[in-house]
């Protein structure tokens, strides 16, 4: 795999969901820590009026992510293998805050725990979440960072930024028990390895799970967990996600998702989520 | 990475939660009897032991998937779906199958059925490769299909409930603080805490802290397990409330090795106020 080479390649999914990262760890001791900052932008929310789930797993992988890389360097740099995220709070107003911080740094793999809270809610918590991710070494080896590392949010999207599934280009259709979701993989929906972005498998995932529930249903349904799998890197596209609806519980319906790369003919991804109906 | 001799020993929570394996070609299934001793006041067989079956029918898929190399638990999820109380006596079974084999990985995923085949749940679970030695032989490489086995020998069984057969105490519950020995009984075949008891140190540690904050016993219905490093001596819990809600609540739950302190384990778990037993 090929990193490109500027830290920045590769971050238009972090800007569009206006993700600020900064490392805020003791480097002296070794300690890596990263905090993240995002607005809950109206571009970013879901049926529910809350911050879409696949919008948080995305900021998530995001602050996980750079938290695992950093404390992988200069052993190699990572990518997300598993994601794990629980939300406890819907409604949410902004900015949130995220701090991701090294759980296990091995030589193959990382593990990061990351809280979300929500700044404009006096620091009410939002959601939870573990990230894994395998230490790999790029061709050209690892990405350069000066540290303490930082990366900015990026200019406004505006006013007219589209919503995240118009971006993304989601064609949702439903199915005999669930649900499928097919997008083009765009460039600019890649990360630095030149791949699709783990938020983004995340989202469909996230998107599908929701409407094999609607489907059903006919009302409003928001993801509030998910486990995710990734299994190999989406490459060609289309994408798909396919939704089966398992069965239904107190807390919510349990939906199993399958994410395959069409062009590729390859399962990049499974993932169990719970979708609830909001009240 | 070394190998116990002579694993499981006889009196072993394999054997004695009385677990048969059969394998195929690329995929396994497991069985777990509904025995008393395992079922929650509702009726519910307990999500750690349904973990405990996840764990060691995906392991033993897994094992037979990397040979000569072998395997370390490193994530373990469960989804239970709404169930109906399980009769004493019947059987659940896990079916695996493997969902992914990397070099460094392997990804399992699993269906919990019913003897009437219904679906009670789905599992997944990730596998770090442990390369084998060169120098050292694991035994026979003999990966034909296997008819159903059982692991019990005479006299295998639980004789009490399975919390206290594992030595589980809860010294805290709204602390989620609960204490389990590390015995002969609990540990797997690198000599460590089995995954999936760990799992059920958790769910106890979860649901008590989830019980306490909502007031009336819960039962746990989703449990995410990352392990961090293996535990050797004996593990504490302790558990954080991530949400209240109608139906129950969610924790966060922390295995800290009883020696160092450190991180060992940490889990994620929903639990649900359970319909009364009928």
């Amino acid at each position: 795999m090929s990193m490109g080479g500027e830290p920045m390649d590769g971050r238009a999914v972090s800007r569009f969901i206006r993700i600020e990262l900064r490392e805020v760890g003791d480097l002296a001791r070794g300690e890596v820590v990263v905090e993240g900052r995002a607005p809950v932008s109206d571009h970013l929310r879901g049926p529910g009026g809350g911050l879409r789930a696949g919008a948080l797993l995305t900021m998530i992988d995001n602050a996980g992510g750079i938290c695992g890389g950093l404390a992988s360097l200069p052993n190699g740099w990572v990518v997300s293998t598993n994601i794990a995220v629980r939300t406890s709070r819907l409604a949410t107003t902004g900015p949130l805050r995220l701090v991701s911080r090294v759980l296990r740094a091995g030589r193959r793999a990382v593990v990061t725990e990351t809280r979300v809270t929500d700044e404009g809610a006096d620091g009410a918590a939002v959601a939870h979440g573990i990230l894994t991710s395998a230490v790999l070494m790029p061709e050209g080896g690892p990405p350069a960072w000066s540290r303490p590392a930082f990366l900015a949010a990026g200019p406004e999207p505006g006013d007219d930024a589209p919503p995240l599934l118009e971006w993304l280009g989601v064609r949702p259709e439903p199915t005999e028990h669930g649900a499928v979701v097919t997008i083009e993989l765009a460039d600019e929906l890649r990360n630095p390895w030149g791949i699709l972005h783990g938020g983004i498998t995340a989202t469909l995932a996230d998107v599908a799970g929701e409407h094999s529930v609607t489907t059903v249903t006919g009302g409003p349904a928001v993801t509030v967990d998910t486990v995710l799998h990734y299994l190999s890197p989406g490459r060609v596209g289309p994408v798909r996600a396919t939704a089966r609806r398992l069965g239904r519980r107190r807390d919510g319906h349990v939906v199993r998702i399958e994410i395959d790369d069409l062009g590729a003919g390859r399962l990049m991804a499974v993932a169990t989520t719970t979708v609830r109906e909001p009240a | 990475m070394a190998l116990a001799q002579d694993y499981p020993p006889r009196r072993h929570v394999h054997r004695d939660l009385l677990l048969a394996l059969e394998h195929g070609d690329e995929r396994s299934a497991g069985w777990l009897p509904a025995t008393e001793a395992v079922l929650t006041p509702a009726g519910h067989v307990r999500a750690g032991v349904v973990a405990i079956l996840v764990d060691v029918t995906a392991a033993a898929l897994a094992v037979r998937t990397v040979r000569p190399d072998w395997v370390a638990t490193a994530d373990l999820s469960l989804h239970l779906l709404d169930p109906p109380a399980v009769a004493v006596g019947a059987e659940i079974e896990a079916r695996a199958r493997i969902t992914r084999r990397g070099r460094t990985t392997v990804v399992c995923e699993l269906d919990l059925i019913d003897p009437d085949g219904a679906l009670l749940g789905v599992a997944s679970t990730t596998f770090a490769v442990l390369p084998a030695r060169r120098d050292q032989s694991v035994g026979q490489h003999d990966d034909a299909p296997l008819p159903r086995t059982s692991l019990a020998l005479e006299g295998s069984g639980l004789r009490r409930p399975v919390l206290d057969e594992f030595g589980i105490t809860v010294t805290d519950a709204a602390g989620g603080r609960v204490e389990l020995p590390v015995t002969d009984f609990v540990r797997n075949s690198l000599g460590t805490l089995q995954g999936g008891v760990a799992a059920t140190a958790i769910d106890v540690a979860a649901s008590q802290a989830i019980g306490a904050a909502c007031g009336v016993p819960v039962e746990t219905v989703d449990l995410q397990v990352t392990y961090v490093q293996a535990a050797k001596a004996a593990v504490s819990t302790r558990a954080e409330m991530l949400l209240t809600a109608p139906f129950g609540g969610s924790a966060r739950v922390e295995v800290l090795d009883g020696d160092s302190g450190e991180l060992t384990a940490v889990g994620r778990v929903t639990a649900a106020i359970p319909e009364a037993r009928p």
